[in-house]
């Protein structure tokens, strides 16, 4: 797999209670591209991205990884090429310190002690929060559990990194802190997010997303000029 | 109870912790095959060998003493064993009135002595096991039982469950400031509404949990999580603390003989 794009051909996702996510989503994200998913709570946005992430599998049409259809045989293709950061960091952590947390990845990747000390180290680094290394994730404030989530998923190297509101209830420094980090993400990059400044400074793509169906798929400084779309988005 | 099951949180997060003392330095491993010697050899002892199971006392008094565990936690768990032996043990004293002893004028039948004996086991065997956990972690101890053998899947099991307990407790905790931020009276709050708060208690822990497991998932590379936490190397005081404890322990069960 060269290239990592992304492609959804007419998927559709209904949750076990009948309600339905995504309808009938056909997407192509190219690879190193950023695209702000927009839309308003409850318009399918987490859903594409755990669909995206292997998490949640179709109820019907397909999404393939670089040409490979994402099935539960090419699932370990997926584990190794995509990382995804949860909206709600504490749905994110589960070991006991941060640096067991971050190396859960790696651990998991079959890469040597050293290589996964690296890589917990260089992560932490990255977030700014190598100083909590050794704290455990129950006791950190909301922002640095967001920045320890992003240090996760960057400890496995991920060529497409999803993000589902990756700047809510951070402080303007994390989040500055937050951008800065995207910006320098030279791969694929998806981002879940009602932060429009954020869309705008680091996203050329946007789509907007309304009731399961991709509304609008544009360049993001035509979309967020689009009062009249915003509006029927309900943004 | 909110501050209650607040210090409880800080509590499991305290114990996964890296702490400084003997104790904590010491590899699961090596912690883990002292604990199971030393139950062996207190389960061994014949109940109504009082004197016998009173000295192996001396393990976990050293193990909280060289942890510099709190005393208070291993008790209040140890109790937590009380009911179930003096269950087991309750009609001891009365079907086996065989006297053996007076003590100021009162006669100790061979029941009594034996509930006592039960007792006195329970607590000890639960006081070890809870210094082996305060002073290892939950999380490191299924590792070490891991590579001791234990299959991954049993690991990943007993992990899965301990998160989701830990979930359970910070979900409680968030739902019942809600209920107490609009709550005008004090006292306790109506079973009906206890009924409703545990239902959704219930579906918002399993909502986290199914987070969690896709957390898991997706760091997992595809198949079972290994929980491999850096690596404890096993030095030569690992070796000193087996041996020095296994010698101990036999001579405090071999003491008892001669008791």
């Amino acid at each position: 797999m060269s290239h990592h794009f992304l492609n959804f051909s007419q998927v559709s996702y209904s949750y076990p209670d009948g309600m339905s996510a995504v309808r009938q989503l056909s997407l192509h994200i190219t690879h190193g591209e950023r695209v702000a998913l927009l839309g308003a709570n409850g318009a399918g946005k987490t859903t594409l991205l755990l669909l995206a992430a292997g998490l949640l599998r179709p109820t019907s049409g397909s999404i393939s990884l670089g040409g490979v259809p994402i099935t539960q045989h090419t699932m370990h293709l997926v584990r190794q090429n995509v990382g995804i950061v949860f909206q709600n960091p504490d749905n994110q952590l589960f070991m006991p310190t941060v640096r067991d947390d971050v190396a859960f990845g790696p651990v998991n990747m079959g890469l040597s002690d050293e290589e996964v000390a690296r890589r917990v180290e260089c992560a932490l680094r990255r977030v700014a929060s190598l100083h909590l290394a050794d704290r455990s994730p129950d006791t950190l404030s909301a922002g640095q559990k967001h920045a320890v989530a992003i240090a996760t998923t960057l400890a496995t190297s991920p060529n497409i990194l999803l993000m589902d509101e990756p700047s809510a209830g951070l402080d303007p420094r994390a989040r500055r802190r937050l951008i800065e980090l995207v910006r320098c993400f030279d791969h694929t990059c998806i981002i879940a997010t009602h932060d429009m400044e954020m869309a705008r400074e680091l996203c050329p793509r946007a789509i907007v997303m309304c009731e399961g169906s991709a509304l609008c798929d544009a360049p993001t400084d035509a979309v967020l000029s689009d009062s009249a779309l915003l509006d029927r988005a309900g943004l | 109870m909110g501050d209650k099951l607040l210090g409880a949180l800080r509590r499991l997060s305290l114990i996964e912790t890296p702490q400084h003392s003997p104790l904590h330095s010491l590899d699961g491993r090596a912690k883990i095959a002292v604990t199971l010697l030393y139950l062996v050899a207190l389960l061994s002892l014949p109940l109504d060998s009082l004197a016998g199971i009173i000295l192996m006392s001396l393990v976990p008094i050293a193990g909280w003493a060289v942890g510099r565990l709190r005393g208070r936690t291993i008790l209040r768990w140890a109790l937590l064993s009380l009911p179930f032996t003096v269950a087991v043990g309750a009609f001891n004293p009365l079907l086996d009135r065989e006297p053996v002893a007076e003590v100021a004028g009162v006669t100790l039948t061979h029941g009594w002595i034996t509930l006592c004996g039960l007792i006195l086991r329970g607590v000890l065997s639960v006081s070890v096991v809870v210094e082996l956990v305060l002073s290892t972690g939950v999380y490191r101890l299924c590792v070490d039982a891991g590579r001791l053998g234990v299959p991954a899947v049993v690991v990943a099991l007993v992990l899965m469950v301990y998160r989701y307990m830990r979930l359970l407790m910070g979900e409680v905790l968030t739902l019942r400031m809600a209920v107490d931020a609009r709550r005008q009276r004090r006292g306790a709050l109506p079973m009906r509404v206890w009924a409703r708060v545990v239902g959704v208690l219930l579906i918002g822990s399993v909502r986290r949990a199914r987070w969690v497991g896709m957390a898991l998932e997706a760091r997992a590379g595809g198949g079972v999580p290994r929980f491999r936490l850096p690596a404890t190397k096993w030095r030569t005081t690992d070796t000193l603390f087996v041996v020095f404890s296994a010698v101990v322990i036999t001579l405090l069960r071999f003491v008892d003989c001669c008791l």
